[in-house]
């Protein structure tokens, strides 16, 4: 694999460079971009998908999941996990079930009305749910903040 | 400037290559994976300007250039990616150059084979030192 994709290095990237030269000018504090740079950035881009998706693959291995799919789960635990992929938690935070979303919102309204009742009966488990609703409520104002962006 | 929404997406399908590159064959990747791995690519161009621009702003230049890119990865806990990138850039700029070579030589004589042209150019050469 490692020859075939050393051989890939000498042909051209497979990302487009118009659309990379795009994205890379809606940034707003960029004027002009090198041609030579978007070249180089098409195919960062190229190598990051493929790291991403191999570190996924070796956290399924890992786990000894015998699925042939690799799901967006073991994508989400490498972006959490790793620190260099920290750009990345807002947009891809961990899947949660409804009713866990259900408990933090629930959680959360009580806190906000000031009810502090139930807090010091399950003290221990506040903080890891805590986290998590911080990430989804994160990931909503990037969500936001990107489709300002682009409009 | 972008007009349209999508056209801050990267295209589906050469991540779609890129991703079969990356896994053993008998793996496949499931949807919403793929999706989330298309707009982590997006925001990967974007991050790494954003650090690249930083750089090219603080020497006043207007312009990115390769080594701001390559000095904003290194940055970014991306350092693997380097040696790759280097030799890659090297390459493309070879067959840039010889891209350029090729159109010089199409404008002369249609014919693409470049050896023929060389030897005539050659003979021609010789032709006038005898005279």
């Amino acid at each position: 694999m490692n020859k075939r994709s050393g051989f890939k290095m000498a042909t051209k990237p497979v990302l487009p460079l118009n659309r990379v030269c795009t994205i890379m000018k809606s940034s707003s504090d960029v004027d002009n971009v090198g041609k030579d740079s978007t070249c180089l950035m098409a195919k960062a881009t190229e190598l990051f998908i493929k790291k991403l998706v191999v570190d996924g693959y070796k956290k399924m291995k890992l786990e000894k999941s015998t699925s042939k799919f690799l799901h967006y789960q073991s994508l989400a635990d490498i972006v959490q996990m790793d620190e260099k992929y920290e750009f990345l938690r807002d947009m891809m935070p961990k899947k949660i079930t409804v009713r866990e979303y259900k408990k933090i919102m629930s959680r959360k309204r009580g806190d906000e009305s000031g009810i502090n009742t139930e807090d010091s009966s399950d003290n221990s488990g506040s903080d890891s749910e805590d986290s998590t609703s911080s990430t989804s409520r994160s990931s909503r104002s990037a969500n936001s903040v990107i489709t300002l962006d682009s409009d | 400037m972008a007009e349209r929404l999508e056209d801050l997406n990267l295209p589906n399908a050469p991540i779609q290559k890129i991703i079969k590159e990356a896994l053993p064959e008998s793996v496949h990747i499931g949807k919403d994976a793929r999706s989330a791995l298309s707009r982590a690519a997006s925001v990967f161009v974007l991050y790494i300007t954003s650090q690249a621009s930083k750089q090219a702003q603080k020497f006043k230049r207007k312009t990115l250039s390769g080594q701001d890119v390559m000095n904003a990865l290194s940055d970014l806990g991306f350092e693997e990616f380097l040696e790759p990138l280097e030799e890659f850039l090297k390459s493309f700029q070879d067959s840039k150059g010889m891209q350029k070579k090729r159109k010089m030589k199409n404008v002369t004589a249609d014919d693409p084979e470049i050896a023929e042209v060389d030897e005539i150019e050659d003979s021609a050469d010789e032709n006038i030192e005898d005279d």
